[in-house]
Order: structure tokens, then sequence, then C-alpha cells
């Protein structure tokens, strides 16, 4: 009986002092060591100019945050205050530096998918099976009309969806009706990744017939979307 | 265990020869700018001109390499060139 009382009793310290070491661990983990706030500053600067990727933007952010906290617990806000004022300059440039990295990786991303979907898209030419140059010349034209409708129907979504947003106005834009707003934009976005589709494949088509052929069939595209879309003028000419 | 060594050695022979075979293109770092421009140029068009599919997919899979190679091992703004100047033939 005695030894088990020792044992739990051991067992309880143990706990504590994991729980008190684990807090100790913590604490010390976000402790920042104070000097003065321009040699701090300083510190976050370094840092600020290897700022590359977002984790790098958030360490500087975290890293200034921390400080401003230390500042406020040890001497109070108008110092912490202070602080900002010399470290928000330092990290906003930081932001802006990681936002024109950004801007140029998107750049990079679109001109890789580029390079990808135009390999591809030839691939895709390549390896098409060709009828007749007639039965190339209708199909093209069938994917005219195709599009022409679902452009006649874009525009008139396109007009609902506008008089609709008029009546949402004159409602008092009630949640019911910007739910139904947003559904009808999700159609319109969906009509037109249709007519991109069938477009897609007009142009794969005359890519197969121009690469294995040699034959030149955009005339007809041309041809058929001038006599198929005078309803929907705008996004032809587009 | 002497049957499992020697396979093991095969294995690791094979993806030996084909690492070597993924390294085949190199970019010369002394001259990389001028590379990207002129690489891109040649390969691209190669891609475009081709007569059959079986030399389009050489020319396709001969400028995959050097874009990875631009990549991998110059980056940046040759990397950058090399991928706008390609398309801008591959997309004609």
């Amino acid at each position: 009986m005695k030894k088990n009382t020792k044992q739990r009793v051991a067992l309880y310290t143990f706990y504590i002092l994991f729980v008190v070491l684990l807090l100790l661990g913590t604490r010390c983990e976000s402790r920042v060591h104070l000097t003065t706030p321009e040699k701090d500053v300083k510190h976050i600067a370094e840092l600020a100019e290897t700022v590359h990727t977002e984790a790098d933007l958030r360490k500087v952010e975290k890293l200034a945050s921390q400080y401003e906290i230390a500042y406020r617990k040890s001497y109070g806000g108008a110092k912490a205050l202070y602080f900002k004022s010399l470290y928000e300059p330092i990290v906003d440039e930081a932001g802006e530096r990681r936002a024109a990295f950004r801007a140029e990786e998107d750049m990079m991303r679109t001109q890789e998918e580029l390079f990808d979907s135009s390999l591809s898209d030839m691939d895709k030419a390549w390896t098409m099976e060709l009828g007749s140059e007639e039965q190339e010349r209708q199909k093209i034209a069938q994917n005219n009309e195709v599009i022409a409708q679902k452009q006649v129907a874009l525009l008139e979504q396109i007009a609902t969806k506008e008089q609709y947003a008029m009546d949402i106005i004159d409602a008092g834009y009630p949640q019911d009706m910007l739910n139904k707003l947003g559904e009808m934009e999700a159609a319109i976005v969906v009509a037109e990744l249709e007519i991109a589709e069938v477009e897609h494949n007009n142009y794969i088509i005359a890519l197969a017939n121009k690469l294995q052929r040699g034959l030149d069939l955009n005339v007809v595209v041309e041809e058929a979307c001038d006599c198929e879309c005078d309803c929907a003028e705008e996004i032809c000419q587009e | 265990m002497k049957r499992i060594i020697v396979a093991l050695g095969a294995v690791v022979a094979l993806s030996a020869c084909c690492n070597r075979g993924g390294e085949a293109v190199v970019i010369d770092e002394q001259n990389h700018l001028n590379e990207a421009y002129d690489l891109s140029y040649e390969l691209a068009t190669a891609v475009k001109e081709a007569k059959s599919y079986e030399e389009f997919k050489v020319a396709a899979d001969n400028i995959k390499a050097h874009k990875e190679a631009f990549r991998e091992q110059i980056g940046g703004e040759s990397y950058q060139i090399f991928l706008e100047e390609s398309n801008l033939i591959l997309s004609e």
C-alpha cells in the first residue's frame, strides 16, 4: 500500500514537471530578447531583406508582432507604438517585394501552361483521325452553328442576369435574390466555358488538317462565324 | 541472398543509366541568355515544321527536355525567355 502511494506521488510529480516544462518551453520559444527599438528593428529589416516566399513574409510579420507584444508587456503602449512605427514600413516593403515575386511566378506559370497546352494541342492534332476534306469542313461548320446558338443563349442569360441585378437593388438586396444572382453568374461562366470548348475543338480540327494535310480551314471558321453570328456580333468580333 | 543483391545491383545500374539519359541536356552557364534565344527558336521551329507525327514527337521531347534543363540548371530570366520565345513560335 505504501509502495503504491509512493508510486502515485512520483507519477503526479512527473506529470506536473512535464506540464511546467512544456509551458516553459512554449514561453521560451516565443520570447524575444529586447534591446532598443532601433536595434531590434534592424533585426527585422535583415530578415525582411530575405523575403521571397509567402512563408518568409509570415515569418517577418510574426517576429515583428512578437517584438511588439514584448515591448507592450515590458515598457507599455507608447514604446510599443514607437516600435510599430519603425517596423511597419519595413514589413510593408517586404510585402510589396513578395507581391512582385508572386506576379512573376504567376506570369511564369501562365507561360508554362501555354507551352504545355501548345504541345498537347499539336499532339492531339497529329493523332486525330481525319475524314475527307468535305467532312472536315462540315465538322467545323456544325461546330460553328453550335457556337452561334450557345452565344445567343449566353447573351440572353447575360441580359436576364443584368435585369435581375437591377431588381435586387430595387428590392433592397434580399439574401435569397443575391444567392440566385450568384447561381446565374455561375451558369454564365459554365456557358462561356462550353463555348470555349467547342471553339477549341474547332481549333484542333483546323490544326489537324493543317499539320496532316497542309490544308488551311481557318477561312471557313471565319466565314461561318460571320454568317451565323449576327445576333452575337460582339462576341464574334472578339 | 546473392540473387537479391544481384537484382538490386541491376536495378541501381538501370536507374543510374536512366538518370544519365535525363541529364543529357546541359545548358552553357556562361552563355545561357543567348542559348535561351537561339535554342527556343531552333527547337520550336523544329516542332512546328515537323512533317510527320514521329518527327513531331522527337522535336517535342527535345524542346521539353531543354525546357526542363533551363528550369533546373539556370532558372530566372533565361528560363522565362526560353518559354516566351518558344511560345511565340508554338502558338503562332
